[in-house]
């Protein structure tokens, strides 16, 4: 006896054209090529400048502007040099930069204590805001620099005048981000944290503060930058030390070189501090980024 | 592919073309500003002033004096010497009102530049200076080696007062190398000495005020001169200029000569001193009583070269420039 054959049901399986979509993990080398690939496709731009800043200066052959290579040669014999045990900074490294460095470090540092500070309570009272919203506006306002001299009236010719220079750039703008992120912190929030009898420090420091973070971290940021050209500009003035002193002092005897690689330090500082600054709030607000701010 | 979904590669070749392009473009802009802004002066000089009221320019061209040398001239405010030599590169100006030390470590540095006129020298006596080295009477500081270690305040870093005040320290027996030289303007070195901001200022000589509490040392460009006259300021041309414009800028020395001899007879006092305040804002009454410079378009070689040798001296530069280079050979010397 033979079974009834019957056709089936569905089509014989047969061989797909193409591989099945599994994920697989790249490996630590592909990783690797990939970042310094996409590294090098982020940093076209400046090398792009870079070769025309060459090529200009070389065929120009203008004093005010030197080729970069020459600039960084230069760079090379003023701030780098020195031995092991100095890191191989020079010695004018070390005078200059921890002077300027630690200016700006009081300076910015009080500003981002008495900003935060001072934004939180205006932001948490609207009568406060309101009478004092005005003259931190209006002090935001005034171009720092022109207080220069009044500084140098009120601290004499002394490290004191620059660092209430930086804090006075920098505190304004810290200040009006906190008050703005303070101010925007859902209400519904806070009548749940109220409605858990939370006390009023766990309130701030669980509830608003983390709430306003990402605004009082842009503030911060911004701020890095301020107190960064005020702390060299402070410095072009009514000083005897600091990076500002060093390329007044260059471009009063006319040495382009020492000027233009005073420039490029002052650039790769800027760059360090952002870096350092990108690495914190990343780390600050990675809560932000695993839940989002509407999970809070 | 249409033009609206170009591809990623395509579009960042467009950006980079761009980029490319607009930098080039700013570049050659800048590499020939010079150029087009020199042809485009035609006769006229563009002379950099401070705005001082006692620069003979202003006599001159209220009198008349370029035109009847056959020179026009156009009168360009500028901040500093060092700012005039550096619009002089960029071709704004032809005339840089600046003074010999800066002159000479901007040639130090590469720049090509003549010593066209002088505008003032300084005195050799110290009862007619025109600056002094001020302390606060109370300070217990009598003399140059009191300001060792000390902070002593200048209008400039490492300008013409700074080399004058470090010479002067080291004539005197102080020690140069152990001061520190701070920027103020001007108008607040007094009141920087006479509050203790500063141990002492090189400032101009009406400055020493007796009410604020403040003696001088004495000034230090007599000292510095070492009983000679030295070049206080001046006039500065590109060496390009020098050449090409040989005329004009002889022309403009004539007529600063001519202007001197009017400025140094005491018959023109009154005219001169109304057309100062006039300049400057200020009372021609305060203005006679103020110390002056000598004026002197002539130029000095030997007080070029002993500057020269001022600035080996304070290892600011290793070879001075030569008078015979410095100076064109058009130019009338004394």
């Amino acid at each position: 006896m033979t079974s009834p054959t019957t056709p089936p049901l569905t089509p014989p399986l047969t061989p797909p054209l193409t591989p099945p979509l599994t994920r697989t993990r790249p490996g630590r080398a592909t990783t690797a090529l990939r970042r310094t690939a996409a590294g090098v496709g982020n940093l076209w731009l400046l090398a792009l400048v870079l070769v025309l800043w060459e090529v200009y200066g070389r065929v120009s052959e203008s004093l005010f502007v030197p080729p970069i290579s020459r600039i960084l040669e230069n760079f090379g014999d003023v701030w780098l040099g020195g031995p092991a045990s100095q890191l191989f900074l020079s010695d004018l490294f070390w005078s200059e930069v921890t002077t300027s460095l630690s200016r700006f470090a009081r300076g910015w540092g009080l500003a981002v204590v008495v900003g935060i500070a001072c934004g939180v309570v205006l932001g948490r009272s609207p009568v406060i805001a309101q009478m004092y919203g005005p003259v931190v506006r209006f002090f935001a306002a005034i171009p720092n620099t022109v207080l220069l001299p009044i500084a140098v009236q009120i601290f004499g010719v002394a490290s004191n005048m620059n660092v209430f220079l930086i804090f006075l750039g920098s505190v304004w703008v810290v200040m009006i981000n906190t008050a703005d992120g303070v101010a925007g912190v859902d209400p519904m929030w806070l009548r749940s944290a109220r409605s858990l009898r939370v006390p009023r420090w766990v309130l701030y420091a669980r509830v608003i503060v983390p709430a306003a973070a990402p605004q009082i971290l842009a503030g911060l940021r911004v701020s890095l930058g301020i107190g960064l050209i005020l702390m060299v500009i402070s410095e072009l003035y009514a000083t005897t030390e600091g990076l500002g002193f060093q390329i007044v002092v260059a471009q009063s005897s006319f040495r382009y070189l020492d000027m233009w690689s005073a420039f490029v330090l002052i650039g790769l500082i800027g760059i360090v501090l952002n870096l350092a600054f990108g690495r914190i709030e990343t780390r600050l607000l990675r809560w932000q980024r695993r839940t989002g701010l509407d999970a809070l | 592919m249409s033009a609206r979904h170009a591809s990623p590669l395509r579009r960042r070749l467009a950006v980079v073309g761009l980029l490319g392009l607009g930098v080039s473009t700013t570049l050659a802009a800048c590499g020939s500003s010079s150029d087009d802004k020199a042809g485009a002066d035609g006769g006229t000089l563009r002379v950099t002033t401070l705005g001082l009221c006692n620069e003979v320019v202003y006599w001159a061209q209220e009198k008349g004096l370029f035109a009847d040398h056959g020179v026009e001239v156009e009168l360009v405010k500028s901040t500093g010497g060092a700012a005039a030599l550096t619009a002089l590169q960029s071709g704004d100006i032809d005339l840089a009102f600046a003074n010999p030390f800066s002159t000479m470590l901007a040639i130090d540095q590469g720049l090509d530049l003549k010593w066209i006129a002088t505008a003032y020298e300084t005195t050799t006596v110290e009862a007619d200076a025109a600056n002094a080295m001020v302390v606060a009477k109370d300070a217990g500081i009598s003399d140059a080696a009191g300001l060792n270690g000390k902070t002593i305040g200048v209008n400039e870093v490492g300008g013409i007062n700074q080399i004058a005040s470090s010479q002067w320290m080291k004539l005197e027996g102080g020690d140069p190398s152990s001061v520190k030289f701070v920027a103020l303007p001007f108008n607040e070195l007094a009141s920087a000495v006479a509050s203790g901001k500063v141990a002492a200022a090189q400032v101009p000589a009406q400055n020493v005020d007796p009410e604020l509490g403040l003696v001088s040392l004495g000034d230090p460009y007599v000292v510095a001169g070492e009983g000679s006259s030295l070049v206080f300021a001046g006039y500065v041309a590109t060496g390009k200029e020098a050449k090409a414009k040989e005329k004009d800028l002889k022309a403009f020395q004539d007529a600063l000569i001519e202007t001197n001899e009017a400025f140094n007879d005491p018959a023109n006092d009154d005219e001169r001193f109304k057309l100062a305040s006039a300049q400057c804002k200020q009372d021609p009454a305060v203005l006679k009583t103020l110390p002056e410079n000598i004026y002197e378009a002539r130029v000095d070689t030997g007080a070029l070269e002993r500057m020269g040798e001022i600035l080996v001296g304070q290892d600011r530069l290793d070879d001075p420039p030569s008078p015979d280079d410095f100076v064109p050979s058009y130019v009338t010397t004394k």
